[in-house]
């Protein structure tokens, strides 16, 4: 089963744009969201006394009341299409998407409780779980295409910034990453796969992947957009001050929440030391 | 000294500026106290039976011992760092347009240097003319992302020819102990005065600053200055963390080298004592001194 992929595709020409239009890189602006973030949170950590840092994922700042990432719920399919993602990028299609996949996890070992569990599925499974993420792998080649090498793709990219001296961590995986860095006019573009439906959440999880990156680099990223394998659909966000302050202030709220939750956890703890 | 690059420029500008800022060229090593290092080190190693011995930053910063718990098998995230250096270096020498291209004529000059002169078993060649199309697209892609990382780093229009993607790491094996080495990584070195002999050097570093970052930098440094010993000290190790976008450059005195060969003897006290043989006694310190 071949699918040879398009030139250049919808998604990939909201997601560059016209090149003539991008905006001027502002020297001083990763420097203000960073200060601005430290003054903010100064004085969250007065009454917390660990040196662990708390480390905070674009998931967690966009959903703060989830237990775990809304993806992860779909793990086994999501990993899977993930890592097609990479075949994809590289080859520009894929052949056999569960048989290369499987191959590519298993290469990297970290996924192996997975991969026994494929391979204990009974032949009608797993000709179902084989046709599902041929289906997710066939929205991926349509929506993605053959992305140029000029545009210098790179996947599985993990980005992170260290704020409050280093006691927070915030940090996203960037499924796809497009664009040399920026010089002038911004150039970076970063995509999110999620193999659920588009949710309302996305909209502050790639708002708070445009503020990691532009801590991270020193100039915001041109655009956010995410992808769903499961529908097709695609949304993209254009980087400007009101997505990156919206997304500042969202990491502000949850950090202090979680400090707060710690401290109280501390306390407890060391009740329960006491009067056992 | 640490230095951090001008954080309201382009990231490769100013990491460039940092690299490139001017400095006394450095001393060299002073050779007698590379003897005496060499004579404490091949006193304190574990003995030639209890196999080689790889001292690396890791080993130094942790002390922990030299024995990997499983059999080393090639991976994507292994072979990346390989691969993504030659990928990068022919994208700077004009040889491929971009750095999957690069990648790519990579893996087959690996392979096709390995069916002219054959290869070992386990060797890099062997595993990536075996895997199936599934891990080759993990190998390029990852190893594209290292490559991407490495030419992103600096303004290569501004060095120019004065900088050289990979190379080979320095490794110096201790005289009178030669199973015993001591090896560093670096990605990149900028000629800084060619007259003079000084340089540059640029590592690519995973995660995040650990807090030992400046140990790591000056065992780089210590090997590069051991393997060097007709070249000045290198003036400065520039540690580049891509994942939080972070820098630093470590300029290298003699407290710098003095501290990595601290480490050094420590790492191998303990590797002799987890295998319980006592050290031959040398004069403690009496090797730490640079001309």
């Amino acid at each position: 089963m071949t699918r040879r992929t398009q030139a250049t595709t919808e998604l990939l020409r909201d997601l560059r744009g016209d090149r003539a239009s991008r905006p001027v890189v502002d020297p001083m602006l990763a420097g203000g969201l960073r200060a601005w973030l430290d003054d903010e949170l100064a004085g969250a950590f007065d009454a917390f006394s660990s040196d662990l840092p708390i480390d905070l994922p674009a998931w967690k700042i966009a959903q703060p009341a989830a237990s775990s990432d809304p993806e992860h719920d779909n793990r086994g399919l999501s990993v899977l299409v993930h890592a097609l993602i990479l075949d994809h990028l590289v080859f520009g299609e894929v052949i056999d998407p569960l048989v290369e996949a499987m191959s590519l996890l298993e290469a990297r070992g970290d996924h192996d409780p997975l991969l026994r569990q494929i391979g204990s599925l009974d032949g009608l499974a797993a000709e179902q779980l084989a046709a599902e993420v041929a289906t997710h792998a066939a929205v991926l080649s349509r929506e993605l295409g053959r992305i140029p090498g000029s545009w210098l793709p790179r996947s599985s990219a993990s980005i992170a910034a260290q704020i409050c001296g280093g006691r927070v961590r915030i940090g996203a995986a960037v499924d796809l990453m497009l664009g040399p860095p920026a010089r002038s006019v911004s150039s970076i573009c970063l995509l999110e796969v999620v193999t659920t439906p588009l949710g309302a959440h996305l909209f502050d999880h790639l708002a708070a992947m445009a503020l990691i990156e532009t801590l991270r680099s020193g100039a915001a990223p041109l655009r956010v957009a995410a992808l769903s394998t499961a529908t097709g659909d695609h949304i993209v966000l254009e980087v400007n001050d009101d997505l990156l302050v919206g997304a500042l202030h969202r990491v502000v709220d949850v950090t202090a929440e979680r400090v707060r939750s710690l401290i109280v956890d501390s306390n407890e703890a060391s009740i329960s030391r006491l009067h056992p | 000294m640490i230095r951090h690059p001008n954080p309201i420029v382009p990231r490769a500008a100013g990491l460039t500026a940092l690299v490139t800022a001017d400095a006394p060229v450095p001393e060299r090593l002073d050779p007698s106290a590379r003897r005496r290092l060499a004579v404490e080190l091949a006193a304190r190693v574990p003995v030639r039976s209890q196999g080689p011995q790889r001292f690396d930053s890791w080993r130094l910063t942790t002390l922990a011992e030299d024995r990997p718990t499983t059999p080393f098998v090639w991976r994507p995230r292994i072979a990346r760092r390989v691969l993504g250096l030659g990928g990068a270096k022919r994208v700077r020498c004009g040889d491929a347009p971009s750095p999957l291209a690069g990648v790519r004529a990579e893996v087959a000059a690996i392979l096709e240097q390995a069916s002219r002169r054959g290869t070992g078993r386990g060797s890099l060649a062997t595993w990536l003319s075996e895997i199936p199309r599934g891990v080759r697209g993990a190998v390029l892609a990852e190893s594209t992302t290292y490559a991407t990382d490495v030419l992103d780093t600096l303004d290569w229009d501004v060095l120019g020819a004065t900088a050289h993607v990979g190379g080979t790491d320095p490794v110096w094996a201790v005289p009178g102990a030669p199973w015993a080495t001591l090896r560093a990584r670096r990605d990149i070195e900028i000629t800084l005065d060619p007259a003079a002999g000084t340089r540059a050097l640029l590592c690519l570093r995973a995660g995040t600053i650990r807090p030992d970052a400046v140990d790591d930098l000056s065992i780089v440094a210590l090997a590069d200055a051991l393997t060097r010993p007709d070249a000045p000290i290198p003036t400065r190790i520039v540690g580049v963390w891509p994942l939080v976008g972070r820098s630093m450059s470590l300029e290298v005195t003699e407290v710098e080298l003095h501290r990595a060969m601290t480490m050094l003897l420590a790492a191998a006290d303990a590797g002799r004592q987890a295998t319980a043989s006592s050290p031959v006694s040398v004069k403690e310190g009496s090797c730490l001194q640079v001309a």
